[in-house]
């Protein structure tokens, strides 16, 4: 036999039920819509009074409602017999890899992790051990006492100085004079050929270009 | 952090009387002093760890999502983000929620993915097929098959009605009605205020109602 179910306010009876959360909550046949607690407030509340946490005034009001109301006495019963069933699903069994696999995974962590802090806290106390003694040792002429005083002997001048010679205003006007190394030029660049620059687009429209260079000294 | 040092099992095939008397010392002890140990470099306490929670975890997470195998392989990286962070964990906290917060946010982001990429899943499929071809079993020779036949039917439809809970409505379900989690601690495990959690389990509960009511009588 099936009974009907007070879902929103609305008893249902058997069934496929489609519900519209937004619609309004009237209570149907059957159900209690007196002053104390009508079976909206009952579906509102329920999860406080399920949970244990409702407040006293309300336990008892609910307690009141369902002495009356069959459809929230059927409400209840069906969330809770649902409730009960889900804790009694059988409970997925992990597989047989699942430990290996884990452990495996831990380790490569453990692997991959930087070494620990701990482990490097010596040779980093030492390091900064020998910065301040080599610090210490730095300034330690300026801290021990004041810094030596080196004395030098007086400059003397007993005469003027010269004026510089004069030079000619007009360096342009001054001859080259080119300063012959025959020892370095003699035959240095004979028989050099120099590539003449030509544009790319242009390297190939005859023999290649070049000129004889080079410093001919008169023989 | 003195991290613990996995060992795998081949290394220390035998388990002597004093190790055996350690690991019963670790299932006594509360969760934080379990994990106190692990930070302090016992080997074996993370191990308890994975022994107290694999399973509850598994539960929770196939139940968010619905996906056996791959319930399975966010179980296991929870365990690897726990035992990458656990220094970081706030022990002034629980550390079931803090577990289980991970756990949570690893089956949302499965569902959030799954929703963009959707395809059919061999697992769903499987399931059905399992439910539907395999042979009844006679546990109880009290019920008659026509019993037996009912009551399975009636677990199938409510693991089906479990499912088809919107997935924040779903989480907030499970995490009550099947881990016992209170409202508090639902909060911080779904990031919720208390006023959502128990509007969402209110919801839930009346979805769910609604669903399994043609069934039971």
């Amino acid at each position: 036999m099936r009974r009907g179910l007070l879902v929103g306010g609305t008893l249902r009876v058997g069934g496929s039920i489609t519900r519209s959360h937004a619609g309004p909550r009237t209570p149907a046949p059957g159900s209690v819509t007196s002053t104390a607690m009508t079976c909206t407030e009952f579906v509102a509340r329920f999860t406080d009074y399920e949970d244990g946490i409702a407040s006293a005034a309300d336990v008892g009001a609910m307690e009141e409602h369902l002495g009356r109301c069959v459809s929230c006495r059927r409400y209840k019963a069906v969330v809770e017999r649902g409730a009960a069933l889900l804790r009694s699903l059988p409970v997925p069994e992990l597989r047989e890899d699942f430990a290996p696999r884990l452990q495996n995974r831990l380790y490569s962590i453990q692997e991959s992790l930087p070494p620990e802090p701990n482990a490097s806290r010596t040779p980093a106390v030492a390091v900064f051990g020998v910065a301040v003694l080599l610090t210490v040792v730095a300034w330690s002429p300026f801290l021990l006492g004041s810094p030596p005083v080196v004395e030098l002997p007086p400059i003397v001048v007993d005469r003027a100085p010269e004026p510089p010679p004069a030079r000619s205003a007009n360096l342009q006007e001054r001859p080259l004079e080119l300063r012959s190394a025959p020892e370095l030029d003699l035959g240095l660049w004979d028989d050099t050929r120099l590539y003449e620059y030509s544009a790319l687009s242009r390297r190939y429209d005859g023999s290649a270009r070049t000129r004889q260079v080079g410093f001919v000294p008169n023989r | 952090m003195a991290r613990a040092r996995v060992k795998k099992e081949t290394e220390s095939p035998v388990v002597t009387g004093e190790a055996r008397a350690h690991r019963m010392h670790l299932g006594e002890i509360g969760d934080s002093e379990v994990v106190q140990a692990s930070l302090d470099g016992d080997t074996r306490a993370f191990g308890e760890l994975v022994r107290r929670y694999d399973q509850r975890l598994l539960n929770f997470v196939y139940r968010t999502i619905g996906d056996r195998e791959r319930a399975q392989d966010l179980v296991q990286e929870t365990f690897v983000r726990v035992y990458r962070h656990l220094h970081r964990f706030d022990q002034s906290k629980k550390f079931s929620t803090w577990i289980y917060t991970i756990a949570s946010n690893l089956a949302k982001n499965e569902l959030r993915n799954r929703s963009r990429n959707p395809l059919v899943l061999f697992q769903t499929l499987k399931k059905n097929w399992d439910a539907d071809h395999r042979p009844l079993e006679w546990e109880d020779t009290q019920y008659k098959p026509d019993d037996l036949f009912r009551k399975r039917h009636l677990r199938e439809k409510v693991e089906e009605a479990v499912s088809h809970l919107p997935e924040h409505h779903r989480i907030v379900f499970v995490l009550r009605e099947m881990e016992g989690k209170t409202y508090e601690e639902i909060a911080d495990i779904t990031g919720c205020n208390l006023g959502t959690v128990k509007s969402r389990l209110n919801r839930a509960r009346n979805n769910f109602a609604h669903i399994i009511a043609p069934m039971i009588d």
